[in-house]
């Protein structure tokens, strides 16, 4: 028998020998009824008797500090229960981001720092009460650049500017080293450089942060909009000195996260404190400006990119230096200190390497999770640069990814977050659990019609021009990541009810549809014999945030090894019933029958009958940490046809074509839908997307849905999926995950079509159309015309 | 997020002397509410100063009948009521037939939904897009304050290439520019009654707390547009930075007479690039009375933006703007739509 | 000639003072505003038709039709996304027409047919729209998704036989981050079929 190499704590399940009848079958999604009718309630829509209204006050300031504040006009007004500054919080703190920050702080470091946190009768009175506070700034000159701040010497930080973390990571260089990069060069034909920038920005989930606190004298109730109930609710416990045990939160529909929401906000801490200080329900809803203004974003960074090869189009040596705008505090959890430098040393074969990643604080918002987080820039940098070493070395840029294909790597995904692991030369070649890098970039340059590159920008005279342009990409994200802490648990029942609980947040994408697929494979059921509880904390073991696209690889093990431990109980009921012994037994589509001859069978229920009633068959599943080999990664190609009207600067994206290695769908439906989110992402990244900023006063000037421009239904293309399938033993039925991967190639496949199309490269992005004419317009002035 | 709006008084006038009767009783205090899209947000956001005050009582237009009318003669011409909303507008047939660049237009604004709300009058007496004068924050000239943060800010999109003064914001209508092409005049009511001024001198130039005439007790009731004569050309071109939702980076209003090949009457206004609807005189005195050719075309698209004296982050928008006047008299030119 | 604009202006305008960096229009340096207990109370009783249901209320003018839908009637499946009309997701038919509720005024909406996606459904089953964006995966957070087929109803209400263009342009002002535009798309199309097979 075959080992499984699942990754799980103990002896794995032996491998299910049989051909799959629920896995890889599209069914529709669990709350997709509730979510069609409105019936579904996120946090916001949460309602309770005495419920009271929440509201925080907001620093105007990227960089202050309070030299007055005076509440007792906000207290002493009708329907105000509480006022919480940092005058009756003194020592107190939240987390943020994983970050333990001072409650109320004196000092502010980013724009919509919380000043004040007020609960009244009512929402207008709450909202009255804030205008009442007294507060009187002293206004500090902030820092907003990184390049400038990087080039300044480190300011003199006032009172506690100090976040946890800071000593470990500001404007430290992070070092990925391989071979000798010097003699690398030496050895090129051909050496290209170039700086490539990327701007600010957001999420954009379309429900903002809100929670309901509901303290009962002993019990903490929180309804929460956050990826992860396990996490909020130790967070929570942790910061307000409760036994974790009497604090409960649930989250059952979140209105999209992409990482904004994976970790707590300090909204919900406020609103517990208020709750238990009033003694009532305290609900705290954001509104959208707040939502942009105090809230994480994407690092904005500048990376250059020297890279040499030989004139057969092989990768002989890269230099790399990235600096990244980590706003104004990221501790090791969201700041991967190294992730783009990981990405760069990982993606493509190249013996020589020497990236070097900074990432400098700034009084710029938070950095933290986001949709793809640093592999965007990364992945946008890196084969961005790809198609310009094609174009001089005048090779075809799939010729020379596919020339550059490696089956292995060297730097762990464990070490993109790992400070320690800086400088060290990462020689040693290790092989993937899977990679079928290659046979994606065919299939997405076949879906595009790769052939007709060469000629479709002269294909119209007129000025709007068609290219085709493509990238690959490798991601991090999508195999698990430390701590690797997942548990899972299944019963099932004398009546043949089968329950499966899982801490896990469906944030959107499928996982408590996914989850349960997983576990009726497993146990030979129909998914929908199993009764999933989630989003909550009560009666659900640990499970983490739904961020990284980790869910299915983290959980999916769990499951498989829960669901196999309670059918081998089960099965060893069922034996005697058959008559055989327990090995000979399988299970399936709802029968338990012998292996040997599968008409001799019996019913799941029946069997679950044997079982005693309110003592049901208990089987538990526990992840176990990805080892150190194989190297584990998702992977995934696009192809981009698109038009560029080279007198307005208009792009239409007219198609794109996406080939993913996420392993298996576990359920194609959903994956395809994360696929058509992450180019949701990937084209308003490349072409529409930026928060701006006023280079004076560092205030968001973008802070509403109008002017940060996200994709519109017109804007969105017609978009092929191809959904590749390959064996990993690592995770559950081969899947690993699928949420984030499919936006880091869409910026440089949309930036090199461009250059297919009009010839003119554009490193910066978003790629907007005032750029666009600009371009053109130099290159008019240069007299060189050929490509338009 | 909820209850975002400040307290304020709501009134249904049930005529134009009514509305105008509440506006003058109310001082200054008073806004009339037609589809609310952008005065609902402004309210919400505190856009605020001495010079911009949030209204405290609200007069709705809407139950007017003279208001929500499209009433058409073939004499007298079209009367628009100001509070008919821009998909009545872009859908009504005699529009359609007659007046074409209208629909062309409103169908470019905004979205579905705020087509469905937003109306004539709305787009119109719209404020501006800046993002500083949208900010609660930054209390610039418009406001009352004493400067401009776009001039050392970003200015990139929705700001002015020519005529700026103290404030250098570019005005958002989509609708203005087509209307000002077609020639047509804007009725304003106060309590004394009403008056009528060609719709170009309905909006003020950059020195100016407002961007219309209308002064606090005044409003904006119809819009009357001429019966264009037979072979009139009309062609409405915006481009902008989505596919949807976005206001003008710059925009193009033509309407052309021609007759016998010659091109006898010629208007060309353009949007998104003045404080104001601007009327490109030179480009259109470069073409009356001659034959549209493409060298004409090239230098009319030329003269349309002399003077132009952009931003340091905006100068895009000249060449963007000769290339949309271009296509637009191209396609008069070639009698299609480019 | 618009040369010069401001005499132009001048012409035709009463009085408009210029933008100064001193004074402003009330003569009055730094003129506070106006206090607000000077301003008329307003509540108003509205009595509107809400999924086929007469309803009746005292309600502030300052309060929204979205706000009167979730907290008024506790109708919560209509989303407030932004509440400034730019991202779609409170949409509902106001007599027929899809509009932004968080944009309508309450007062504003008496005397009119309301229609939300809690009135889609009918005695437990779903609407073809609703059926069809389960079939089709088209949405996945959903918080989107009530204002989207409000959108769609009405464009199927008008038009019962869209193309993919059609109904692309139906929903360019509802916003859905999680990119399900493409079965959205679809699910509309089939659901058409569905309701012209009836």
């Amino acid at each position: 028998m075959v080992e499984s190499k699942l990754l799980v704590k103990g002896t794995p399940p032996p491998p299910l020998d049989r051909e799959l009848t629920v896995v890889g079958k599209p069914l529709n999604r669990r709350d997709a009824a509730e979510k069609v009718t409105g019936q579904a309630k996120y946090s916001g829509d949460i309602k309770l008797p005495n419920m009271l209204y929440g509201k925080i006050l907001h620093c105007p300031h990227p960089r202050a500090r309070i030299l007055k504040i005076d509440a007792s006009k906000a207290e002493a007004l009708p329907g105000v229960k509480a006022v919480l500054t940092m005058k009756n919080t003194k020592g107190w703190r939240t987390s943020w981001y994983k970050i333990p920050e001072i409650a109320f702080p004196e000092v502010f470091t980013h724009e919509g720092g919380e000043v004040a946190a007020v609960a009244a009768e009512e929402m207008t009175i709450a909202q009255k009460a804030l205008e009442l506070i007294d507060v009187e700034y002293e206004v500090l000159t902030p820092m907003l650049d990184a390049e400038e701040t990087l080039k300044a010497p480190p300011p003199p930080l006032v009172g506690d500017e100090e976040y946890p973390g800071r000593e470990i990571f500001d404007r430290k260089p992070f070092v990925i080293k391989r071979g000798n990069v010097e003699k690398g060069f030496e050895e090129a034909d051909v050496i290209v450089e170039e700086t490539y920038t990327t701007q600010v920005s957001h999420h954009g989930s379309i429900q903002t942060r809100a929670c309901v606190a509901s303290w009962d004298g002993e019990n903490l109730t929180v309804w929460d909009a956050i990826q992860g109930v396990w996490y909020s609710k130790l967070a929570l416990a942790d910061s307000l000195g409760l036994d974790p045990k009497n604090v409960r939160v649930i989250v059952k529909y979140l209105g999209g996260g992409f990482g904004s929401k994976a970790w707590s906000h300090r909204i919900t801490f406020y609103a517990a404190r208020l709750s238990m200080l009033t003694g009532k329900p305290v609900k705290m809803e954001r509104t959208r400006g707040e939502e942009f203004i105090n809230h994480s974003r994407r690092w904005d960074c500048k990376i250059e990119i020297k890279m040499g090869a030989k004139k057969d189009g092989t990768l002989t040596a890269i230099y790399q230096k990235a600096v990244a705008n980590m706003g104004a505090a990221a501790t090791g959890e969201n700041y991967y200190c190294m992730q783009i430098i990981w990405h760069t040393a990982n993606l493509h074969a190249c013996p020589n390497v020497y990236l070097e990643q900074i990432g400098v604080y700034t009084n710029r918002q938070i950095t933290g999770p986001t949709r793809s987080p640093l592999n965007m820039p990364a992945i946008f940098a890196l084969e961005s640069h790809m198609d310009r070493m094609a174009v001089e070395l005048g090779m075809d840029p799939f010729e020379l990814r596919m020339k550059n294909y490696t089956t292995y790597q060297t730097v762990g995904t464990d070490e993109s977050e790992d400070p320690t692991a800086s400088g060290k030369s990462y020689d040693t070649k290790i092989p993937y659990s899977s990679k079928i890098l290659d046979q994606c970039m065919k299939l997405a340059t076949d879906g595009i019609g790769w052939e007709r590159r060469k000629t479709l920008k002269h294909s119209n005279q007129g000025p709007v021009k068609r290219g085709i342009g493509m990238a690959s990409y490798i991601v991090l994200q999508g195999v698990g990541l430390h701590p690797y802490v997942a548990e899972a648990k299944i019963a099932i029942h004398n009546d043949g009810t089968i329950n499966l609980f899982v801490g896990v947040v469906d944030i959107g994408g499928g996982q408590q549809t996914i989850l349960p697929m997983i576990a009726a494979e497993e146990l030979g059921v129909g998914a929908h014999d199993i009764t999933v509880i989630y989003g909550d904390t009560k009666d659900t073991p640990y499970a983490p945030s739904c961020h990284a696209s980790r869910l299915t690889p983290e959980m999916g093990p769990a499951v498989v090894q829960a669901a196999a431990e309670a059918r081998q109980k089960l099965f060893a009921l069922a034996a005697p019933m058959l008559h055989v012994e327990n090995d000979e037994i399988r299970s399936k589509n709802g029968e338990i029958y012998t292996k040997s001859d599968p008409i001799h069978s019996i019913p799941f229920k029946m069997a679950c009958s044997k079982i005693t009633p309110g003592l049901p068959i208990i089987g538990q599943g526990s992840r176990a940490p990805n080892p150190k080999e194989p190297m584990m990664a998702t992977f995934g190609a696009q192809a981009v046809e698109l038009e560029v009207d080279t007198e307005t600067g208009k792009v239409d994206v007219l198609k794109i074509a996406a080939a993913q290695d996420f392993g298996r769908a576990i359920n194609p439906k959903l994956c395809t839908s994360q696929v058509y989110g992450g180019i949701e992402f990937g084209i308003g990244y490349a072409l529409t997307e930026e928060g701006l900023y006023d280079p004076q006063t560092g205030k968001l000037l973008t802070n509403n849905l109008h002017q940060y421009r996200m994709p519109t239904s017109i804007d969105f293309p017609h978009v092929d999926v191809y959904l590749m399938e390959v064996e990993d033993p690592y995770f559950a039925y081969s899947a690993k995950g699928a949420g984030e991967n499919t936006n880091a190639p869409t910026p440089a496949a949309i930036r090199n079509a461009i250059y297919n199309a009009i010839g003119i490269w554009f490193n910066e992005l978003p790629i907007t159309p005032d750029k666009i004419i600009k371009a053109i317009q130099e290159k008019k002035k240069r007299g060189d015309l050929h490509a338009l | 997020m909820l209850f975002e709006l400040p307290s304020f008084g709501h009134v249904d006038a049930r005529d134009v002397k009514e509305a105008a009767s509440l506006l003058q009783k109310y001082g200054g205090k008073a806004k009339v509410i037609a589809g609310a899209t952008d005065l609902l947000g402004l309210m919400k956001d505190r856009v605020e100063g001495p010079e911009c005050r949030i209204p405290e009582v609200l007069i709705n237009i809407k139950k007017i009948p003279d208001m929500t009318r499209i009433a058409y003669d073939e004499r007298a011409g079209l009367r628009i009521g100001a509070g008919v909303t821009l998909t009545r507008l872009a859908t009504s047939g005699v529009v359609q037939r007659e007046f074409k660049i209208l629909s062309q237009a409103a169908l470019q604004i905004g979205t579905t939904q705020l087509r469905n709300m937003g109306t004539l009058g709305g787009n119109l007496c719209q404020r501006p897009r800046c993002l500083y004068f949208r900010h609660h924050d930054f209390r610039c000239f418009k406001k009352g304050g004493n400067r401009c943060y776009a001039t050392t800010g970003e200015h990139r999109f929705y700001h002015s290439i020519m005529k700026q003064g103290r404030c250098v914001m570019a005005h958002p209508s989509d609708l203005a520019p087509a209307l000002i092409a077609l020639k047509a005049e804007a009725i304003l009511m106060n309590s004394n009654g009403k008056w009528k001024v060609p719709l170009q001198e309905f909006f003020v130039g950059p020195n100016h707390y407002g961007e219309t005439i209308l002064n606090p007790d005044e409003y904006l009731a119809e819009i009357y547009v001429p019966i264009q004569s037979a072979g009139t050309h009309q062609v409405f071109l915006k481009h902008r930075i989505r596919h949807s939702a976005d206001f003008a980076l710059s925009s193009v209003a033509t309407v052309a007479r021609i007759s016998g090949g010659v091109c006898e009457d010629i208007r060309i206004v353009l949007g998104g690039v003045a404080p104001f609807p601007y009327i490109a005189f030179m480009a259109e005195e470069m073409i009356n009375g001659k034959r549209l050719d493409e060298s004409l075309i090239s230098q009319a698209a030329g003269a349309s933006v002399e003077g132009a004296k952009p931003l340091p982050m905006n100068g895009y928008k000249v060449d963007l703007t000769k290339t949309l006047v271009k296509r637009a008299l191209a396609s008069i030119l070639n009698r299609t739509d480019p | 000639m618009s040369s010069d604009r401001d005499l132009l202006v001048s012409r035709t305008r009463r009085k408009r003072p210029l933008l100064s960096a001193k004074a402003d229009s009330h003569g009055k340096e730094g003129a506070k505003m106006p206090s607000r207990e000077h301003r008329p109370e307003s509540k108003k009783r509205v009595a509107l038709t809400v999924n086929g249901k007469k309803v009746e209320r005292d309600i502030h003018s300052r309060m929204t039709l979205a706000e009167f839908l979730r907290e008024e009637l506790e109708l919560t499946g209509t989303k407030v996304g932004c509440n400034r009309g730019e991202c779609g997701s409170c949409t509902v038919i106001l007599d027929g027409n899809p509009v932004l509720s968080c944009t309508v005024l309450g007062v504003e909406a008496s005397g009119r047919e309301v229609l939300t996606i809690e009135g889609l459904a009918s005695e437990g089953k779903l609407h073809p729209i609703q059926e069809a964006f389960v079939e089709h995966d088209a949405l996945q957070c959903g918080y989107c998704t009530p204002g989207m087929i409000m959108s769609i109803k009405a464009l199927l209400d008008r038009n019962s036989n869209p193309t993919d263009e059609d109904v692309r342009k139906s929903i360019d002002g509802n916003f859905c981050r999680c990119g399900s535009y493409p079965n959205i798309i679809k699910a509309t199309i089939e659901a058409s079929r569905k309701i012209n097979h009836k």
